[in-house]
């Protein structure tokens, strides 16, 4: 059996122990799934810098499919992006300036009040909050992805607002 | 001249806390939706289920006698559930409170020690200059009296925290088994019913709200659980109540229905189901979103929940914000293709609008998205989009501003915006039924309806009339300009699900362009930077994103920020040509509008 | 000869109980779901019992109510059975009374 077969049928296997697809297309689930990994990991990577540079550790980080509606042909949404979201406290004065210097490969620019990044297909920002010193948001995430909405509500792995471990 | 120095005692340790009343108050709301099932199992035990369809007799006479005791069971669980589930949602905002308190109370407690330690150090050895001796003396006793209000604050903390877990535990008490529930509920009348039988009807909203002040804490609460449909859509009845009835609805139905296996569900409950699965992740994304100005997590409020109106279209409100309190509230009215699967779109929209108007110097605003009319949706598009249904859908905002009037006793500033067909709709209701709006907005208008030939026609003043219109979107082409309408010309060119619904929105005739010089509104910048090269639909569907000139400008009109706003030139029509639109020469900017 | 039962109104009611029990299945699920965590350890322990004590109360009202379904239409069947001895009408009323969810 070559490597790639045992690739594949692993990968095969990972999908049956999931739980299913619903009705989601295996290229789909695959594209959905995939997205999932990468952003997560991704979170965690950024999320560890932040915790060390902003010598704090994130709370309330939580995990959603988030729907972009397609406006340009119906109000309803067809398109999902898996996102994580994470929140820092730090008594760091400058916390995106700290970030930005040790971010330097995902291309950091500023905004108002962040600190965009890219990683391939993949975005994320820090946030800071005027009134509210001290609170750095965190966000990661995915392209859209084209799905029937009602496939994707079927899935298994939707999930909407849902506590993730970053650590 | 003797100096007596008392140093100040250390203040006692704050205790540690660490009750969250947000979750506390998430228990008591699954444990008041769990009362709400069990109450309507009471009315189907003493309804539906009576006609057993048994015609025998013996047999029908058992099944009767059965009955009695299972419906007077379950009204008895409905009651003490409920009585529970309020008693636990008393405790958490108590404890909502008392968190508020701790927090006070650790603070003051850490600066209280750090100041005794340092009057400490200031008397170990005491100054030998009189004046520095009496400066230190007056400083101990200030100090002094400072520990002593920090420790009375403290025992009344504590007695605070006990009396409410007394409270509470009591309730529970009182009901953990079913002989107990028996005991203490069985045959009580329930006072959601007398509640129920003294609502007004075919009265306005404020009568409403005058009959619904009038009834006891206890009748409220009672309706709100047994009741949920009837106040969660009833105009006049504050919004938070109203939220916490659709709350009870919507997670009820979720909750029920998510139980029934989808290839059993009747097509009537998979209806139900889809439309409270989209309202239920609307009302997730914005409680997941966040102020961009203070980091707080928004806050959502169901003022409409009907899943089940029009035919299964649905209708649902929902606001991100405190409709009953906030300074500046908006409602926007989304257009065709609209129905209760179109909310987390919707969800979107407002909260962008919120998060602009945080981020612009607002800082007590509710926005509301309401899918609250018939909107030419799904297979009605097929037919045709008249002013018919903008005219009906008119007169139900106007009842919901109307409304929002009644139950706000204090002099809020109101917004009502319109996007595309939902414009017309906006501007019926102002037109036909003079709701009390403060603003109006048209953004991306097809046509300001028939019945409006000017600004002024809307009833708040040309000055307050507002109008977004992006050049290049092909709907707000459609209105009709001068003595020539462009409207055929979106008729028949257009393909695709929304270039049907244009053809047939161009088709109709929805009346004046606002966006006109004639018309009179106050035209305000909506050009996009992505903003295509000749009519299209994309640039039709770009007036609530982040960083677009025309969020910027809403924002500002929801604040009150007339001044802000920044006007656009209006279209004209030259006797020798066809409508010309100044803004389509000018450069888009994008102003930030979220701080990202 | 008169039935002594009307078919559809047994098989609509026996099916409304049956929705009754899901309804009430879901009631138990949503309670046993409610979390003790933002309690102060003083009160938490006595919601964990009232939690409990509920989820078995909703389930055994579902139960009922299973119960009622499924005796409703035995009983049904039962006199269409005797019927159906002497009653055509009745052996095919018997065949439309069948448990759906």
């Amino acid at each position: 059996m070559t490597a790639r077969i045992l690739a594949a049928t692993a990968a095969a296997l990972t999908i049956m122990l999931a739980g299913g697809c619903g009705g989601v297309s295996d290229q789909t689930y695959t594209e959905l799934e995939h997205q999932r990994d990468d952003v997560l990991a991704w979170a965690r990577e950024l999320s560890a810098v932040a915790s060390t540079t902003l010598a704090t550790s994130p709370e309330d980080a939580t995990e959603a499919y988030d729907g972009v509606a397609q406006k340009g042909t119906s109000d309803k949404y067809k398109s999902y992006k898996y996102d994580v979201q994470a929140d820092f406290v730090t008594e760091h004065q400058e916390p995106l300036d700290a970030l930005r210097d040790e971010l330097g490969e995902f291309s950091p620019t500023f905004s108002s009040n962040s600190l965009r990044l890219s990683h391939g297909d993949l975005t994320a920002h820090f946030q800071t909050y005027p009134k509210t010193p001290g609170a750095v948001g965190l966000v990661v995430e995915g392209p859209a992805i084209e799905i029937d909405q009602e496939d994707m509500s079927d899935w298994d792995g939707f999930v909407v607002g849902e506590p993730v471990d970053l650590q | 001249m003797t100096i007596n120095i008392s140093l100040p005692p250390t203040p006692s340790e704050t205790p540690e806390f660490d009750a969250d009343g947000e979750k506390v108050h998430q228990a008591g709301t699954a444990l008041r939706t769990s009362s709400s099932i069990f109450d309507d199992h009471g009315s189907f035990v003493g309804g539906q289920a009576k006609d057993s369809g048994l015609l025998d007799g013996e047999a029908a006479a058992a099944y009767a006698r059965a009955l009695s005791p299972i419906g007077r069971h379950a009204d008895a669980c409905s009651l003490a559930l409920r009585a529970a589930a309020n008693a636990i949602l008393g405790h958490g905002d108590d404890l909502v409170e008392l968190e508020k308190r701790h927090r006070q109370l650790a603070s003051d407690r850490e600066q209280l020690a750090r100041e005794a330690a340092a009057l400490a150090a200031r008397a170990n050895p005491l100054p030998t200059d009189e004046a520095e001796l009496q400066l230190l003396e007056a400083d101990c006793e200030r100090c002094t009296s400072q520990i002593e209000a920090y420790e009375s604050d403290l025992v009344r903390w504590t007695e605070d925290l006990r009396t409410s877990e007394d409270k509470v535990t009591a309730a529970l008490r009182g009901a953990m088994t079913e002989q107990q529930v028996d005991q203490t509920y069985a045959g009580v009348a329930d006072p959601a019913d007398a509640a129920r039988d003294s609502m007004p009807s075919g009265k306005g909203p404020k009568a409403v709200k005058a009959w619904w002040d009038g009834l006891t804490e206890e009748q409220r609460a009672a309706l709100i659980a047994a009741d949920p449909e009837i106040v969660g859509n009833t105009d006049g009845i504050p919004a938070a109540d109203r939220s916490a009835a659709n709350t009870i609805a919507l997670d009820r139905d979720l909750a029920e229905l998510g139980a029934i296996p989808e290839d059993q569900r009747t097509d009537d409950e998979q209806t139900r189901y889809d439309n409270a699965q989209a309202a239920d992740v609307a009302r997730d994304k914005i409680e997941r979103s966040k102020d961009p100005m203070t980091h707080e997590r928004y806050e959502a409020q169901v003022y409409i929940y009907d899943p089940m109106a029009f035919g299964g279209d649905g209708r649902v409100a929902m606001a991100v914000g405190d409709l009953d309190t906030a300074r500046n509230v908006s409602v926007s009215v989304p257009g065709l293709t609209t129905d209760m699967e179109s909310a987390q779109s919707n969800a979107e929209n407002v909260i962008n609008l919120h998060q602009a108007a945080s981020f612009e110097g607002g800082t007590s605003t509710a926005t509301m998205f309401w899918i609250g009319y018939d909107a030419p949706s799904g297979a009605d598009s097929a037919g045709v989009a008249t002013e018919g249904m903008a005219a009906a859908g008119g007169e139900r905002l106007a009842d919901t501003l109307d409304g929002l009037n009644a139950m706000r006793s204090d002099d809020f500033h109101l917004t009502a915006i319109g996007h595309s067909y939902g414009s017309t709709t906006v501007a019926h209701a102002m037109t036909d039924h003079h709701p009390g709006a403060d603003d109006v907005v048209l953004l991306g208008s097809p046509g300001a309806g028939d019945d409006a030939d000017s600004a002024d026609d809307l009833g708040v003043g040309s000055g307050h009339v507002f109008v977004g219109t992006n050049s290049e979107d092909l709907v707000g082409r459609l209105g009709q300009t001068g003595w020539v309408s462009p409207a055929a010309i979106g008729a028949g060119v257009l393909t695709g699900p929304l270039g049907g619904v244009v053809a047939q929105m161009a088709g109709a005739g929805l009346g004046h362009n606002p966006a006109e010089d004639d018309f009179g509104a106050v035209r305000f910048q909506a050009e996009s930077t992505s903003r295509g090269s000749i009519p299209n639909i994309d640039d039709h569907v770009k007036y609530y994103d982040h960083d677009t000139e025309s969020l910027a400008n809403m924002a500002h009109i929801v604040n009150g920020q007339y001044d802000d706003v920044v006007r656009a030139g209006q279209v004209h029509d030259p006797w020798y040509r066809g409508p010309v639109d100044p803004e389509s020469d000018r450069t888009p900017t994008s102003p930030d509008t979220d701080g990202r | 000869m008169t039935l002594h039962v009307e078919p559809a109104k047994v098989r609509s009611t026996a099916g409304a109980w049956d929705t009754e029990n899901l309804h009430l299945t879901a009631a138990a699920k949503q309670i046993h779901g409610v979390g003790t965590g933002g309690f102060t350890p003083t009160v938490a322990s006595l919601v964990g019992r009232f939690i409990e004590a509920w989820e078995a109360i909703a389930t055994k009202s579902a139960s009922s109510s299973e119960s009622q379904a499924d005796g409703l239409r035995s009983t049904a069947i039962d006199i269409l059975r005797t019927d159906a001895k002497t009653d055509f009408d009745a052996s095919l009323a018997l065949s439309s009374i069948k448990e759906i969810r």
